[in-house]
């Protein structure tokens, strides 16, 4: 039985809670994974567009941290992987890992407001019922299997002991697949200075389009007009907000590539990375269609959230020149500079929120709406649309029904075999079941077609095949989520074109699946109608990540 | 304003008293507000209020004469109801009605009430509690309202005052508000209170368990198992570690509370030998909000298993002797579900195992 003993400070079990919280946020089971060394919370949200790993440290997040694993299992999978090929990286240790799912509304309650801060004065302190002194997580699997709980018992003032005997489930390990060659464009900045501009993304939008000019990062949040005959179910809203490069301590992102997330999941992170003060985000992405990863840690716990990306929509106000009316506004508002507002540097603040006007396309109306000022505000369409937006509109509508295909990516050497099963949609990568881990050791390079269900799976160590990781895994957050490689991995299709499914035949799967799927699923493909976006970059992603 | 309250206005109450503030009242009775309905009975010492749930729990709210600055009972008058109005009795005369009745007894509206006194002012936006101790509980997040502000507009106000009058049997129990110039005035039907009525039985000579603790603790260990949204609560006290225990289980997990024999939250522990029962969560849930505002609760159980709960609540504004709540709970049996007591008993097994680890490792 595996044994696994936690002891967290107060300021820790707070920590947990707003991680916890933030996972909430996203789905409603997290997964826990016990490794020798750290303990790895983990969910993936119900369209499976995003994932989160949250990496707690043994040695600095914790007091103590100790976890030996069940060595039944051990011995078991030590066998298993000597009668596969020689895999000198399968690393027993990691294999005994234990893993488990849990509702996170349970434990929600258990983390909850544990850490008060040091009693002012003598007299509070008495009164003062909340806060603890001391949180201890152990793990009471018995061999019988009848009374397994996660148990957190934690230790109040005065001798009082609240115990949570906490129920779980069997799970699966699913990581996310990401590949950090393909991920060219990052940037790192601030959270506070993030989270301060998140306020003015409203509930209502749905997408986040981040973009850039030469000196400016161009945040656009906007819902998409979803028209159904007379109704209007989504009304298109838009709001920008405009940093400049200065805010961010690194940015290198190729020109011309906009990606956009879902408000909601990047407002969950920059709100969980605001908690922990001054904390640096990272971000890496590739193109649009592939998954952006936004990375930072402090102080032990490490957290990851691997998000997928789509393009801009070419629906409606959110149309093909989009891009152009910033830039004028940017150049209108340029001259007269905004007051500095920002930080011990003295630097000009060069976050100036700008308002489109959300529905219209004429230029005449775009230029009215600029606000030089730092007031944002998202203005409801018009009453009345313009014809031609209404047009495209009706256009875009039509043809999200009609899905195209979905660009099915394949990690490039599993080969197209399994292609066949995939009936996913481009936003919600498949998940595939657990392996046994010596197959995904052993059939390193030799790449015959894997069992249906591993379609996605991509081992971290299959970065090797392409040469070093641009992010340097010196890191230690590098190495610490490193070393997934006998999970099985969540991946997102990213590469297009290399099945040889028929288009049509895609396209018939993906028009089942968009009778089931969110809508917004449907809206990725609207851009490609528009004609304005290059068809098929995808493609393009997927030769520099062969080729290159 | 006060020598006018004595004074019968209305031929013959047999119950009048006069407040100038009914925050305080408002407050007491908000405690047991969980019920439409209360019964209330009046006799010298107190007017007393009762609610009742399910048959299983009932609590009791007793509105000493010190909270009031009038309080006038003459039973007489129920006999002789045409009969003049009677000098108020002499305090010898006042004992020994109270040796030869029990009190009248009506039932009426709770939740009219409740909201007749709120006209006068006992806001329930100003969600303020009172009781010494714990008014320096902010920061919980568990709902325990903040503290009582000094400024707070009740203080401030020009006192006005609240008569109750009860003219006997078949009359309403009148509230009267005067406020500079304006009176309002409720009548609240009275109803015959049902014969069945009847005080939970608690044994005080079989007392297997007296606690008494701050209250404020009991209520976070209970909105910390509120929080599984369980069914039954399990009420533990036993002479050796964990001295009390409440556990409770609900769908996705089991927690407890334990808390030791530690002077700094128990004034007071007996318990002569190790107790069990359980109770449904839920009623015991509705003594919540006197949780919140009592300074000390008195926990106390008798071999049958009736939980008695006194929450001790002070009213800090008049400087007065504290006012009680009584609560009383009727166990679950063995046989109301067999299946959780199994799993009960599992549980409390588990923990003492626990315990004993703990233990060692607070050594």
């Amino acid at each position: 039985m595996a044994t696994l003993n936690i002891t967290l400070n107060p300021v820790a079990v707070d920590r947990l809670y707003e991680a916890l919280n933030c996972l909430a946020k996203f789905g409603d089971y997290v997964t826990l994974e016990a490794k020798r060394n750290k303990l790895n919370l983990r969910t993936l949200n119900q369209t499976h567009s995003a994932h989160i790993l949250i990496c707690l440290a043994g040695d600095t997040f914790c007091d103590a941290y100790n976890f030996v694993p069940d060595p039944n299992k051990l011995l078991s999978s030590l066998s298993f992987g000597n009668n596969g090929s020689q895999s000198s990286s399968a690393r027993p240790a990691e294999e005994g890992a234990f893993t488990c799912q849990m509702n996170v509304r349970a434990l929600l309650p258990v983390f909850r407001g544990r850490y008060v801060p040091e009693a002012v004065n003598k007299e509070r302190d008495d009164t003062l019922v909340q806060g603890i002194e001391k949180c201890e997580i152990s793990l009471h699997e018995k061999s019988d299997k009848v009374q397994c709980r996660l148990v957190v018992k934690l230790f109040c003032r005065h001798g009082v002991m609240k115990t949570f005997r906490l129920q779980y489930e069997e799970a699966d390990i699913i990581s996310a697949s990401f590949r950090r060659e393909w991920a060219i464009n990052r940037w790192t900045i601030r959270a506070g200075e993030l989270k301060k501009w998140m306020e003015h993304f409203g509930p209502k939008t749905e997408h986040l389009q981040i973009s850039h000019q030469e000196r400016t990062v161009n945040l656009t949040s906007y819902t998409e007009k979803i028209i159904d005959g007379a109704q209007i179910l989504k009304t298109p809203l838009q709001t920008s907000v405009e940093l400049d490069l200065i805010e961010f301590n690194e940015f290198q992102v190729a020109s011309e590539t906009q990606i956009a997330v879902t408000v909601k999941d990047f407002k969950s992170i920059v709100t969980h990375a605001g908690t922990f003060g001054q904390i640096q985000i990272q971000a890496a992405y590739g193109e649009a269609g592939q998954p952006m990863q936004m990375t930072y840690d402090q102080s032990g716990m490490f957290c990851e959230f691997t998000l997928m990306t789509r393009k801009r929509g070419a629906a409606g106000p959110a149309g093909a020149g989009k891009a152009e009316p910033v830039a004028k506004i940017l150049a209108h508002r340029n001259a007269p500079s905004a007051p500095g507002s920002v930080g011990t540097r003295t630097r000009e603040t060069s976050a100036v929120p700008i308002k489109t006007q959300p529905g219209s396309a004429g230029p005449a109306s775009r230029k009215s709406s600029v606000t030089p000022g730092p007031s944002v505000s998202s203005m409801p369409p018009p009453p009345s649309v313009p014809p031609t937006a209404s047009r495209a509109m009706e256009k875009l509508a039509s043809v999200s029904r009609e899905m195209p295909p979905p660009p099915s990516r394949i990690t490039p050497r599993v080969g197209s075999t399994s292609m066949a099963s995939n009936s996913m949609s481009r936003d919600s990568p498949s998940i595939s079941g657990r392996q046994p881990s010596s197959l995904s050791f052993g059939l390193r390079g030799s790449l015959p077609p894997r069992p249906s269900q591993s379609l996605f799976l991509m081992d971290d160590d299959e970065d090797d095949l392409f040469g070093p990781t641009p992010g340097g895994a010196e890191d230690p957050i590098e190495r610490l989520l490193d070393d997934d490689d006998d999970e099985d991995v969540l991946g997102w299709d990213a590469s297009l074109g290399l099945d040889h499914t028929s288009s049509a035949e895609m396209q018939e799967k993906s028009v089942h699946k968009e009778s089931a799927a969110p809508v917004k699923k449907g809206q990725e493909d609207r851009e490609e109608e528009s004609g304005s976006f290059v068809d098929a970059t995808q493609r393009k992603n997927v030769v520099k990540g062969l080729f290159d | 304003m006060q020598s006018r309250g004595p004074t019968p206005s209305a031929p013959g109450p047999v119950f009048s008293a006069i407040t100038s503030s009914t925050r305080h009242i408002y407050l007491l009775l908000r405690c047991i507000g969980f019920m439409p309905t209360a019964n209330v009975s009046i006799s010298n010492d107190n007017i007393r209020f009762s609610v009742e749930d399910s048959h299983s729990m009932q609590a009791n709210v007793c509105l000493t004469p010190d909270l009031f600055s009038s309080y006038n009972y003459t039973p007489s008058t129920i006999l002789l109801p045409d009969g003049d109005a009677n000098p108020p009795p002499s305090s010898a005369e006042r004992f020994n009605l109270e040796a030869e009745d029990d009190g009248v007894r009506f039932q009426i509206s709770l939740s009219a009430l409740l909201e007749c006194l709120q006209i006068f002012g006992a806001d329930s936006n100003k969600d303020k509690q009172f009781g010494g101790g714990i008014s320096n509980r902010d920061g919980m997040p568990f709902g325990r309202p903040a503290a009582t502000s000094l400024f707070e507009q009740n203080t401030l106000r020009l006192p006005g005052t609240c008569r109750f009058v009860y003219q006997g049997p078949g009359f309403p129990l009148s509230i009267i508000l005067e406020d500079s110039g304006v009176t309002t005035t409720c009548h609240l039907t009275t109803f015959v209170t049902p014969a069945t009525y009847d005080l939970i039985p608690f044994e005080r000579s079989s007392m297997t368990h007296k606690i008494i603790l701050k209250a404020a603790w009991l209520y976070d260990a209970l909105s910390e198992l509120d929080s599984l949204s369980p069914e039954t609560l399990t009420y533990t006290t036993s002479p050796s570690k964990p001295h009390f225990s409440l556990s409770a289980s609900g769908v996705l997990s089991q927690a407890s509370v334990d808390f030791s024999n530690n002077k700094s939250i128990m004034e007071t522990f007996q318990a002569n030998t190790e107790n069990c029962n359980r109770y449904k969560f839920g009623l015991v849930r509705k003594a919540m909000k006197a949780m919140s505002v009592a300074s000390k609760v008195s926990l106390r159980g008798d071999e049958p298993g009736v939980l008695s709960m006194q929450y001790l609540i002070e009213v800090p504004e008049k400087n007065l002797a504290p006012t009680f709540i009584d609560f009383r709970f009727l166990p679950l049996t063995e046989d109301d579900s067999d299946t959780e007591r199994g799993s009960g008993s599992d549980g409390s097994e588990d923990a003492n195992g626990d315990d004993d680890q703990a233990d060692e490792m607070m050594l």
